[in-house]
């Protein structure tokens, strides 16, 4: 990580390398496990049947997966139809799934299955089948469809995150920094990021911030 | 060896500070020893947030600068650009948003991947928050 840090009078989103344009899905390549890779995630969705499911916890890379898998899918002819479901959207936006299955060849790509009711989720999966469409739907544990990745969070994959980020703009953010931020919030990377930025902020103005105790 | 051109983009006044209503003025080129064949270059003066959350952005003034048969771009060669700034959004520096104003420059040139380029500036004086001391 490089250390030393500077603050620009010009507001500017190169000032913090935590901000969201820079940790957004898609912003950061998913880092798969060793032996993996998005051609392997996609064979094993292939596999069954075009129907499954990425799992983790909360912040741990799921929708940076799915705009990893994105591309690769729109190569093997899918027409790609992503819908994100907040806190509470226990059903899906009137008139979306009817459009998105109307389609050639219509993959349905769901981040946040497990918000959806039983009988929505029952529903969508009936009208997946009936469709011939695939459905690739993201949760925080097994669902009723074949998990294709389980997403997770490690100290060493925070800090090559960290680095890359830092890679570019400069951050006074420490190893020591990372390793007290991944102790606090284990396996959600989001979260983490959330409070490097935050720590970036305070540093770069000056703050008195907390020395880390590891 | 073949190098490929630096693309410049240069705002006239070096500290970059403007108040609304002020002149922004500047000019864009690039430094190549041989001719760069370039389809168009579009050049826009915007706003954005950035930060923690959803972020935003809107376009002030855009111009395009495009190869045409009598009027060549030669990018070599400096191309002006200027603008009225609007009374706001003014400039902010706050730690969970920033509102940011830049020249943005996008180069496409007949092959090969789009260029781009940003040159920041500030918009008014409102002071950057403070650090929770």
């Amino acid at each position: 990580m490089m250390t030393s840090c500077f603050r620009t009078t010009t507001p500017s989103r190169y000032t913090n390398p935590f901000a969201t344009c820079w940790t957004r899905p898609g912003a950061i390549p998913f880092q798969f496990a060793a032996d993996d890779s998005a051609a392997h995630c996609l064979a094993r969705l292939a596999a069954s049947n075009w129907r499954g499911a990425i799992v983790g916890p909360h912040g741990s890379g799921k929708s940076t997966l799915l705009e990893a898998l994105r591309p690769g899918l729109v190569d093997a002819g899918w027409n790609v139809a992503v819908i994100a479901l907040r806190d509470g959207q226990r059903r899906l936006p009137a008139g979306w799934l009817r459009s998105s299955l109307a389609a050639d060849r219509p993959l349905i790509v769901l981040d946040g299955y497990e918000q959806l009711s039983r009988a929505s989720r029952l529903a969508l999966r009936w009208r997946c089948h009936r469709a011939a469409a695939g459905l690739l739907v993201t949760a925080h544990s097994p669902v009723d469809l074949q998990t294709i990745y389980c997403s997770g969070s490690s100290l060493q994959l925070s800090c090559a995150i960290v680095s890359r980020l830092t890679a570019r703009i400069a951050s006074p953010i420490s190893a020591a920094d990372v390793a007290a931020s991944h102790a606090r919030c284990g396996s959600n990377l989001r979260e983490l990021l959330f409070e490097l930025y935050a720590r970036h902020e305070a540093m770069a103005r000056g703050a008195v911030v907390e020395s880390v105790r590891l | 060896m073949k190098q490929d051109p630096q693309v410049m983009l240069k705002l006239d006044s070096a500290a970059a500070e403007y108040g609304a209503g002020d002149r922004l003025s500047g000019h864009f080129l690039a430094e190549s020893a041989a001719p760069w064949p370039v389809a168009s270059a579009e050049l826009s003066l915007l706003w954005y947030t950035a930060g923690q959350g959803e972020e935003d952005f809107a376009v002030h003034y855009f111009q395009r600068f495009v190869d045409e048969p009598g009027r060549p771009l030669d990018l070599r060669l400096p191309q002006r650009f200027a603008a009225a700034l609007p009374p706001s959004p003014l400039s902010y520096d706050g730690q969970i948003v920033k509102v940011c104003w830049c020249v943005r420059l996008r180069v496409f040139p007949q092959q090969g991947p789009e260029v781009v380029e940003e040159a920041a500036f500030r918009l008014g004086q409102v002071p950057a928050a403070p650090g929770d001391a």
